[in-house]
């Protein structure tokens, strides 16, 4: 990892990846989740992205 | 002295050489990025030419408008001391990522949405301007965000700038919650995707944060439809409906994706014998259904979050059901089942309510015991009858 990598939009980046995969999912009946499940996951997604920024706040 | 003062002349400086001319954004002869007046620089003519052309051609079909922004952010301009400045494309790599993903947009806006499975039927001709004034936004965004005005241009400037962010992110949302809705959310998914590679991939080049901002609000409102099942293609807007006969409702009942469905059953024949069974269902609005007072309604009806409201029976909340159960001898009886995502739901069995096809459709407030007091008289055992539907075939399920 150089220092020119910036680790939030790295791991923002695999985290919103994780997400469009499950909206996909969700979105094509492949997968179904109810709005509490939803709702975590974008609690703990936006929760996790604000932790990292405050953590690498090195930029 | 005149031939010393002939041979102190500084010699005349070399020609230099002469390359193929090249395309670039004037400094001087600008009205928004430059590109008419370079243009003009580079064919010999008036540059009003130009932006009459970009003008007009914008109008037909928004291709000048394209070609105009292509041009700002692809060809380089001149720069302070007659220098070639680099394109801002290639200055900063926000701006070429932010030019990827509005051109993506506008691809997106005209190539899928007006033409694939964003047809016209569901609204899709809505976001092909949408969009287009979206992206242009962004563009916008990032080539005046780094202004540095003193003053009160300045600070026009970032309310500008704002004012834009927060138009642009709502148009997003907006197409988020219009394609979850009509079942095109997949489209919507990918684009997450898309972006959180394009974070990825940034990332080893100091990163695009900003990034971030996007991708969770086209997410978030899918999030939110998908979770209240909310769907467009049942039709938006009003529905009245006031059936004459029990053959000429729905054999699937009523249904409204947003807005406002009414059904009155007043002037359905109800007889000492009949028992209907209706569905209805409701995904953003207020529905509200008129029966007869001597009628007794069986409900099974829950809503995701809102209110339900069956003869004065209430209940609201998240996740709320209100299933009041009328002896399987009364008549004539309504057996109604239904759902609302997001709204209210409203029974009334009061013969004066008024219905009213260009306006609200209002109920007299506080006469809930009315209502009740109707509800148990309509609602009274009745052990002479037997089980019988309204119709050979019965409507509703």
């Amino acid at each position: 990892m150089t220092a020119r990598t910036d680790r939030v939009s790295l791991v923002a980046g695999v985290l919103i990846i994780v997400i469009g995969v499950v909206m996909m999912l969700d979105q094509s009946s492949d997968l179904e989740l109810s709005g509490g499940v939803l709702a975590a996951l974008f609690v703990g997604v936006f929760g996790l992205i604000l932790l990292l920024s405050g953590l690498f706040e090195d930029r | 002295m005149n031939d010393q003062e002939t041979t102190q002349m500084p010699p005349e400086p070399p020609e230099p050489p002469r390359g193929p001319r090249r395309l670039l954004r004037s400094r001087d002869d600008r009205m928004i990025a430059g590109v008419a007046g370079g243009l003009a620089d580079y064919f010999q003519v008036d540059p009003v030419i130009f932006r009459i052309g970009f003008a007009v051609s914008a109008l037909f079909g928004g291709l000048g408008l394209l070609a105009y922004i292509a041009l700002a952010l692809f060809v380089p301009s001149v720069g302070v001391d007659g220098a070639v400045d680099p394109p801002p494309a290639q200055r900063s790599r926000a701006v070429g990522v932010a030019a990827a993903v509005g051109l993506g947009i506008i691809l997106l806006s005209w190539g899928i949405f007006d033409f694939g499975p964003f047809g016209f039927h569901d609204g899709g001709w809505f976001f092909g301007p949408v969009l287009f004034v979206l992206a242009a936004g962004a563009v916008v965004y990032f080539l005046f965000r780094n202004t540095d005005a003193p003053g009160f241009g300045g600070v026009l400037i970032r309310v500008l700038l704002a004012l834009v962010a927060v138009i642009g992110l709502g148009m997003l949302a907006l197409v988020s919650v219009w394609a979850g809705a009509t079942g095109h959310g997949v489209a919507i998914g990918a684009a997450i995707v898309v972006i959180g590679a394009l974070l990825v991939v940034c990332a080893f080049r100091g990163g695009a944060r900003w990034l971030i901002v996007p991708a969770l609000v086209l997410a978030l409102p899918l999030a939110a439809v998908a979770a209240s099942d909310i769907r467009f293609g049942d039709g938006i807007g009003q529905r009245h409906y006031r059936p004459a006969t029990f053959a000429s409702i729905p054999a699937d009942g009523y249904e409204l994706g947003i807005g406002e469905l009414k059904v009155d059953l007043r002037e359905l024949p109800w007889s000492d014998d009949t028992v209907l069974d209706l569905d209805v269902d409701l995904g953003l609005g207020e529905l509200a259904i008129a029966v007869p007072e001597n009628v007794c309604v069986s409900a099974d009806v829950d809503t995701s979050a809102g209110s339900l409201d069956i003869a004065g029976d209430r209940a609201d909340g998240i996740d709320t059901e209100i299933r009041p159960e009328a002896p399987p001898t009364a008549r004539p009886r309504l057996d109604l089942s239904g759902e609302v995502d997001l709204g209210e739901l409203r029974v009334v069995n009061l013969d004066d309510v008024e219905f009213n096809d260009h306006g609200p459709w209002r109920f007299r407030h506080g006469n809930d015991d009315e209502m009740r007091a109707a509800m148990d008289a309509a609602c009274a055992p009745n052990p002479a009858t037997t089980e019988r539907s309204a119709s050979p075939e019965p409507p509703g399920k």
